[in-house]
């Protein structure tokens, strides 16, 4: 219980944060325009015939999704984390009674709520404005959709914060943040769609992490996976999770042993 | 220079953005062999002039923004505005992170490649013609800049209004032909990202005039001019920290 209140005041505070700092928080959804621009250019080759299975509305739905997917599981705290590490304010978060990673990941949820509801409402009008750009909206497969952007962000969030745990060594870490965002942005379809890449490199990002850093959960939303399929991607995608998990434990108990030696 | 590791990173990361355009374009030009009208080694060019602005920008004109929030949000705005010397200058141009401008080699390479893989090289008046929209590009990215950086003495605890520009500026990765009428429009005349990328390197390829130069300079004209009278009517209206 005591666990559950420390939680849900560190989410309060993220909350509250989300609401001061409104006109930041608005700048920063505003400006996720990378989908959109993929989408005008792919939609500038699509009208020439399709490409595989992308017509107009299949690159529509699927840049929607890809807006979503990142939206609700981006993850923005490694400039906070980096600060704190390297100038010390860690210490102010140690000596809190939990372990410092709730406030990242009660920080990193703040924004959420905000951009849900600023989202529903584009979704809800592009399928009704365009008819033939399908969505998967029943309740199940919206359920199995949640499950998997939690997985999704869960995955984000800790390759973020190990990253952001380099700081312990490091002075790089924001670098090597950004590099890692550009092989992300190519290799998880957030930049074009991973069924699109040549076909030797589709079946090893497929079977990579990658798929389940963006792509699978655009796959669930737009209703290309059967029912199995969602089920047994859910497995490999938390199976990721717990492996990126045990790696930040790892990563933070050197780094924390690291730290009080250099008597912060 | 002194931090190599930092320099290092830089390097690598400069190689790295060259490295993941050309990859995108790979996959785009597996499918189809033109982008709009533009072939690969065309888009290159469009690519390498977008790496060179990004260049640009992040090292003349991000440190400068992020120092100016920074003296506005603590108060210390005021040193600023009471020094002998041009306030807007002051505020917007002395910040420099000079190890960003790599980037300009590293676009200027991708230019020089597409070039070449065309085997076309452009003649002394499509040169001339590029060496002054590049300037003309510089200074209205500049002016937006300073608009930006203005909104900054009203809206005090927003410190990312940077964003707004790099957001209009990754549309200028791809020709703005890939766009379709509004927002080509806006791009063009609104928020003139088309004369930073599209129109520098259609020069170059000999797609348009010469003469597009022309429109370049006064664009840049109007919106140096613009930029500058927003910035002194903010201050004017400044209600410092401490009066």
């Amino acid at each position: 219980m005591n666990t559950l209140r420390k939680c849900a005041s560190e989410l309060r505070t993220a909350w509250r944060l989300t609401i001061e700092y409104r006109i930041a928080v608005f700048i920063w959804i505003f400006a996720m325009v990378l989908p959109f621009i993929m989408l005008s250019a792919w939609l500038a080759i699509a009208e020439s015939g399709p490409v595989g299975r992308f017509g107009r509305n299949e690159f529509i739905a699927y840049y929607i999704a890809v807006l979503i997917v990142r939206n609700m599981t981006g993850v923005f705290i490694i400039w906070e984390q980096d600060y704190d590490i390297r100038q010390g304010q860690l210490s102010f978060k140690l000596l809190k009674p939990m372990n410092p990673v709730v406030h990242y990941l009660a920080l990193s949820l703040g924004s959420k709520p905000v951009r849900m509801v600023l989202l529903t409402p584009l979704v809800i009008g592009i399928s009704l404005y365009f008819p033939a750009v399908k969505f998967a909206f029943d309740p199940v497969s919206l359920l199995l959709f949640g499950l998997a952007m939690i997985g999704n962000w869960l995955i984000l969030f800790f390759i973020q914060y190990i990253t952001g745990l380099l700081a312990f060594w490091i002075t790089q870490s924001l670098n090597v943040n950004e590099m890692w965002f550009m092989v992300f942005s190519l290799f998880s379809g957030y930049l074009i769609p991973l069924e699109l890449f040549p076909a030797g490199l589709r079946d090893v990002l497929y079977a990579s992490p990658f798929r389940y850093m963006l792509s699978f959960s655009a796959e669930v939303f737009t209703g290309q996976l059967t029912r199995i399929e969602i089920l047994q991607g859910l497995a490999i995608e938390w199976f990721w999770v717990g492996v990126f998990y045990v790696t930040y434990r790892f990563v933070w108990w050197r780094g924390l042993r690291r730290f009080s030696a250099v008597g912060a | 220079m002194e931090y190599r590791a930092n320099f290092l990173v830089t390097l690598l990361m400069s190689l790295s953005i060259g490295l993941w355009v050309i990859g995108a374009a790979i996959v785009f030009f597996y499918h189809r062999n033109n982008l709009a009208g533009w072939s690969f080694d065309q888009l290159l060019l469009v690519s390498g002039l977008w790496i060179v602005f990004s260049g640009v920008a992040g090292a003349i004109l991000s440190p400068n923004v992020s120092r100016m929030v920074e003296h506005i949000q603590r108060g210390t705005m005021d040193f600023v505005l009471i020094k002998p010397a041009n306030s807007q200058f002051l505020a917007t141009l002395t910040a420099c992170s000079p190890l960003k401008l790599i980037d300009i080699v590293t676009g200027m390479s991708l230019v020089v490649m597409g070039l070449y893989r065309l085997g076309h090289w452009p003649s002394m008046y499509q040169w001339a013609s590029f060496l002054v929209m590049i300037p003309a590009g510089v200074v209205m990215t500049y002016a937006f800049w300073v608009l930006l950086v203005t909104l900054a003495f009203w809206f005090v605890r927003v410190d990312n209004f940077p964003e707004i520009f790099w957001t209009f500026f990754e549309c200028g990765r791809f020709p703005v032909n890939v766009y379709r009428n509004p927002v080509r429009f806006l791009l063009t005349f609104v928020v003139p990202v088309a004369f930073l990328t599209t129109f520098p390197a259609a020069t170059l390829l000999g797609l348009i005039s010469p003469t597009y130069v022309i429109a370049s300079v006064v664009v840049a004209m109007i919106a140096l001019f613009a930029s500058t009278r927003f910035w002194r009517y903010a201050v004017r209206f400044y209600s410092s920290a401490s009066s």
